[in-house]
């Protein structure tokens, strides 16, 4: 008797455990928690590049927005950046408006091109600000430090067409967080 | 097509048109090659006594614009050299123009002195390397048939990087800053 119950006691276990999966695969995802990596990744990534530009030497940082088109793995995403870069001669505040896109997003090592256009504004205390207008392109690649953080170097090169001409260099290196 | 063609004309063909740059010396005048295209030489007063030396010569009389500018930074704010246009069949010098010059006049030459103290200081944006500069303001001065020279000297004996600008006529020859970046660039 006492084995009998036994048994019955084995293959009802053995029972749950063999519909078990199945019924998990017809259930709905369970719901997100705040440690689930996955679950709060938006569209939006934000960086922090650090910049030395070249051509007008201005160093200092020009934070950036980035929209992701598309789910997770898209490749493009709409950039909008302002720069806060001080040099000996003059205050360097760049606003940038561009497609970026970010190639082989599930490997750690990520190459990224884009383009836009930019607004420079340059001020110097007894001097009117000089504002220039026209384009960049931009190429560089990020290292995935995990889901979120990533670390990498680009160099962008922009073209002014209106309020004098120019051309600049600008390497910078950057960390971005993907929210 | 056509647009794309127009954009890529105009990025290619705008950085095309600046100043011919070239790098003064004290130890040894810099020869201008075309005195009418447009020069920017830069040089840098070590000690404050230099005498740096352009020397021209054109075929007929020219009239080109002149100045001296200096980096727009704290440290060369009291920065201001002065330049003297010289040469034969260019106006005699009153007493004081004399007494700035830092050297004697060969007889027979003319000079047109530009003392760089006006105030407050002019400031521009030389939008190639994306600079600012104080500037002595463009002076027109019409140089003589024949030679000439330039003399540029620190009358406070300040040092620091300076630039010459004169000339008219804009072209190539820029792509010669990248022989000595530092000093043009910064």
């Amino acid at each position: 008797m006492r084995t009998d119950r036994t048994l019955a006691a084995l293959v009802v276990v053995l029972t749950c455990v063999a519909i078990s999966p199945a019924r998990a695969e017809d259930a709905p995802p369970p719901a997100p928690t705040a440690s689930d990596g996955a679950w709060s990744h938006t569209r939006f990534t934000v960086a922090l590049p650090a910049e030395v530009t070249v051509v007008g030497l201005t160093y200092g940082v020009r934070p950036e927005v980035l929209y992701r088109f598309g789910d997770r793995g898209a490749v493009s995403r709409l950039r909008l950046a302002v720069g806060f870069l001080d040099g000996p001669d003059q205050l360097f505040i760049p606003l940038s408006l561009g497609y970026r896109a970010v190639l082989r997003q599930a490997h750690r090592i990520r190459p990224e091109v884009g383009a836009g256009v930019e607004l420079q504004h340059r001020l110097v205390s007894d001097f009117p600000a000089v504002r220039q207008y026209g384009v960049y392109v931009e190429g560089g690649v990020g290292v995935a430090v995990d889901d979120r953080l990533s670390l990498g170097l680009v160099v962008a090169i922009d073209v002014m067409l209106y309020g004098g001409p120019g051309l600049g260099l600008g390497p910078r290196v950057f960390a971005s967080w993907q929210l | 097509m056509k647009r794309l063609s127009l954009v890529l004309l105009m990025v290619l063909a705008r950085p095309a048109l600046a100043h011919t740059p070239g790098k003064l010396l004290a130890s040894s005048p810099y020869l201008v090659a075309n005195p009418a295209d447009s020069y920017a030489l830069f040089g840098v007063f070590k000690t404050g006594h230099e005498r740096f030396v352009v020397q021209l010569s054109h075929v007929e009389r020219f009239a080109a614009p002149v100045e001296i500018f200096v980096p727009h930074v704290d440290a060369l704010r009291a920065h201001r050299p002065a330049y003297a246009v010289v040469g034969p069949g260019l106006p005699a010098p009153d007493a004081a123009e004399l007494a700035a010059l830092p050297a004697p006049l060969p007889i027979g030459w003319g000079a047109v002195v530009e003392s760089n103290q006006v105030s407050p200081r002019p400031v521009f944006f030389e939008s190639i390397m994306r600079r600012f500069f104080w500037t002595s303001e463009s002076l027109a001065i019409v140089f003589p048939q024949g030679p000439s020279e330039i003399w540029v000297w620190s009358p406070e004996h300040t040092t620091g990087k300076f630039g010459l600008g004169f000339g008219v006529e804009e072209g190539g020859g820029y792509l010669a800053a990248l022989d000595d970046w530092s000093l043009y660039a910064y």
